[in-house]
């Protein structure tokens, strides 16, 4: 749309400037008011020491020289770590090799349904999913039992750090669904002719894949797993249904940290600077992305 | 006529904008009193009358609280409040204590927060009272200020001055399975040795002596409450103070003894879920008792457990044997925001409250003991009254707050996680002395400093 055109854009530039304005700033305010502001807000309250009840006084940077001087904290930045290290080596690895699988059978479309469907539930409810799973009378316990692979039930969520890949199960059962569908669209892409080009030459399957289509998925491949740093470091639902960051805080990321400094121990200086530094880390990872989507388009 | 499109969107935009800020726009709220029926109005009047207060009665009355669960003992108590005032309770109930404490926090320093709210007592009330967020609640005991226990009260106070009204006085003792007790011959224990020989017993037999459990993040101080405040109780109430270090002997005992029965297997799996998992194996007789604050029954009731006929109740006795009958005990108050936007409603319904007629509607329909003596006990279940006659009924027994709000809020939940650490790994418990300490003095630097 262009707009000023006509009669007041000849003769009242200004004027119609400001009318052009005027159609924004609906938006503008919106954006303003529930973007903009919090995110000022946010990041002036993480220079002070603001519990809710007290006034708030302002103390430089303590909080974020506290971020890596406090155990919780890199216990916190540990699983993080732990969290991206293993949702970009599973989940990914799994959607490229169902990808893969799918791609030219008569079923694609049934399977791809089935592995969509977890995308379509709630973090929450897939947290009480996979808590019951492994949980001290839940399906995992009575499987092992069955089969005599243990004696007695065992709490599952408690033991550190098998923890935190019980949670990073129920997210690969999650995610794995989504990353199979980008790489399905990355490998539709991939002209036939090339393929057949390489068969021709006599290539076989492992080096076809390995020479032709994997460097053919690179664009698609980077924005997968930017998707996934993306979303394993905000990941809170279902950490938070399925331990709450226990035992004893040992299964806390860094969003999980920052919800319970901020609403848990009302730390909300502390829990603000940790926000802005997952905020950081999670912008500069989505510039990423847009910038390699801008350049696939 | 592309002009008159743009005036036309321009006057749309200027009018919304118009329209958006007339709406924001506070209302004053609506007086009750001038829009009731002539009833109604008769009825507010009265009790104005009746009130310390003369102000007129505003309402809707706004009342936040973190056990919303309580629907029937809501609905009772405010339409009691209506038949006197003619006012009603509009009631925003929490089921997450995160949002629930947020929302308090940052509404009662504005008139739009709740008029009346539950809470919890000791330091968690005195962090509000200490910086001018609550309603001094002193005037409205004076008329029924001798059916109330002073310890209790004291629970509410600050410098001196009482801020709640008592919604829950629970005491914390062992529940016991009674099938299971008298299959194997067992009697409620009177000394430690008794208990530990009922520990045993059930071990010998199969079944876990005790449900416990750390699941949920905030469970894991029971059994440390339990065994230092009944054994120390002067040691653990300097400890909550931050008077006293958590480097001492009397924890060092506390940890050992705790540290003793784990390694003994008297406790079921800590993985357990207080209120999914330990009733159901309670029913099934595997577990033979649990400890817990006697709001507990409700959960066993959720599986269809009878109070007197499939469990009991025992105080637990003390480790030291020179100890009188200890219990600890819980006490969550109602206050009154002191920037209530009803304040005088508030006040009447405190009032209405604290008052014979309000404390038997509330114990009748929640079966809970009242903090009121003059609430009669025979509508109460069997365990209730159990509870009501060998705790509030014996002067010899010697009540110790709980511990969750003994001590600082920064100190409770943090501790919890080094009670965590203990439990699954009891050999650490010098280690977890060592870093409560250091919590507890950081957190008390942090509390005078401000």
């Amino acid at each position: 749309m262009i707009f000023g055109r006509g009669k007041f854009a000849k003769g009242k530039k200004n004027y119609s400037a400001f009318s052009n304005y005027l159609y924004v700033a609906p938006a503008l305010l919106m954006v303003l008011a529930f973007l903009i502001a919090p995110i000022i807000f946010v990041l002036y309250v993480s220079f002070t020491d603001w519990d809710l009840l007290h006034p708030m006084n302002f103390i430089g940077i303590k909080n974020y020289i506290k971020i890596f001087s406090d155990p919780n904290l890199l216990i916190s930045i540990k699983n993080t770590l732990i969290w991206v290290v293993f949702i970009l080596a599973i989940p990914m690895v799994l959607g490229l090799i169902l990808a893969v699988f799918i791609k030219n059978v008569w079923f694609s479309d049934q399977i791809k349904s089935i592995f969509y469907i977890p995308l379509a539930m709630s973090g929450a409810g897939i947290g009480i999913i996979w808590y019951w799973i492994f949980s001290r009378t839940g399906f995992l316990n009575s499987i092992l039992m069955f089969f005599g692979a243990i004696a007695a039930p065992k709490s599952w969520l408690l033991i550190i750090p098998q923890n935190t890949f019980a949670m990073i199960a129920a997210v690969t059962w999650q995610t794995t669904g989504l990353n199979m569908i980008l790489f399905l669209m990355g490998l539709q892409n991939i002209p036939i002719e090339v393929l057949e080009a390489a068969k021709i030459d006599g290539s076989n399957e492992w080096h076809t894949f390995t020479k032709i289509i994997l460097p053919l998925l690179k664009p698609i491949t980077t924005i997968v797993i930017i998707l996934n740093i993306i979303g394993s470091f905000k990941i809170f639902d279902i950490i938070w249904v399925m331990t709450a960051g226990g035992p004893a805080r040992s299964s806390e990321t860094l969003a999980v940290s920052m919800y319970k400094e901020s609403f848990s121990l009302h730390r909300m200086g502390y829990g603000s600077s940790i926000a802005v530094i997952l905020s950081l880390i999670i912008f500069i990872a989505g510039i990423g992305y847009l910038k390699i989507a801008a350049r696939e388009k | 006529m592309k002009n008159f499109f743009t005036w036309l969107l321009i006057c749309i935009f200027v009018l919304s904008f118009s329209f958006m800020l007339i709406g924001c726009k506070e209302e004053p709220a609506p007086e009750t009193t001038t829009e009731t029926t002539a009833t109604e109005e008769t009825a507010a009047e009265t009790t104005a009358e009746e009130t310390t207060t003369t102000e007129a009665l505003t309402g809707p009355l706004k009342l936040f609280t973190d056990k919303p669960s309580w629907q029937t003992g809501w609905d009772a108590i405010f339409a009691g409040f209506k038949g006197k005032t003619g006012i009603d309770v509009e009631m925003t109930g929490y089921t997450e204590i995160d949002t629930y404490t947020a929302a308090v926090k940052t509404g009662i320093p504005t008139a739009e927060g709740p008029d009346v709210f539950t809470w919890w007592s000791n330091y968690k009330i005195a962090d509000l009272a200490k910086e001018g967020l609550l309603e001094d609640l002193t005037s409205l005991y004076e008329p029924v200020k001798d059916k109330y226990n002073p310890g209790i009260l004291d629970s509410f106070s600050y410098e001196g001055k009482v801020y709640g009204a008592p919604v829950l006085v629970a005491s914390w003792l062992m529940f016991y399975n009674i099938p299971v007790f008298e299959k194997y011959g067992i009697k409620e224990p009177k000394t430690w040795d008794e208990f530990i020989t009922i520990c045993d017993t059930l071990k010998s037999k199969g079944v876990t002596p005790i449900g416990f459990t750390i699941g949920g993040g905030w469970t894991s101080f029971f059994w440390f409450q339990q065994i230092f405040a009944s054994n120390y109780p002067d040691v653990y109430y300097a400890i909550c103070r931050g008077e006293k270090s958590w480097n001492c002997d009397e924890v060092k005992k506390t940890f050992e003894i705790w540290k003793d029965m784990i390694e003994k297997g008297y406790f079921t799996d800590p993985g357990v879920d207080l209120g999914n998992d330990i009733p159901p194996m309670f029913a099934k007789g595997e577990v033979g008792m649990t400890y817990c604050g006697d709001w507990y029954t409700a959960f066993f009731d959720s599986v269809e457990l009878k109070g007197g006929q499939d469990y009991s109740v025992f105080v637990m006795p003390s480790y030291l044997k020179d100890r009188p009958k200890t219990v600890i005990y819980e006490a969550g108050p109602m206050c009154i925001s002191n920037n209530a936007k009803n304040k005088a409603t508030a006040k009447a319904f405190i009032e209405y409250w604290l008052s014979d007629e309000g404390q038997t509607i509330w114990s009748e329909s929640m079966n809970f003991v009242s903090a009121n003596s003059s609430v009669p006990k025979d509508k109460l279940d069997s365990v209730k009254q159990k509870i009501s006659a060998d705790v509030f009924g014996d002067p010899n027994a010697e009540l110790v707050v709980r511990f969750w709000e003994a001590t600082l809020e920064t100190i409770t939940l943090p501790a919890c996680a080094s009670f965590d650490k203990f439990v699954l790994n009891p050999d650490s418990y010098e280690a977890v002395i060592s870093e409560l300490d250091q919590l507890s003095t950081k957190a008390w630097d942090e509390y005078k400093g401000k």
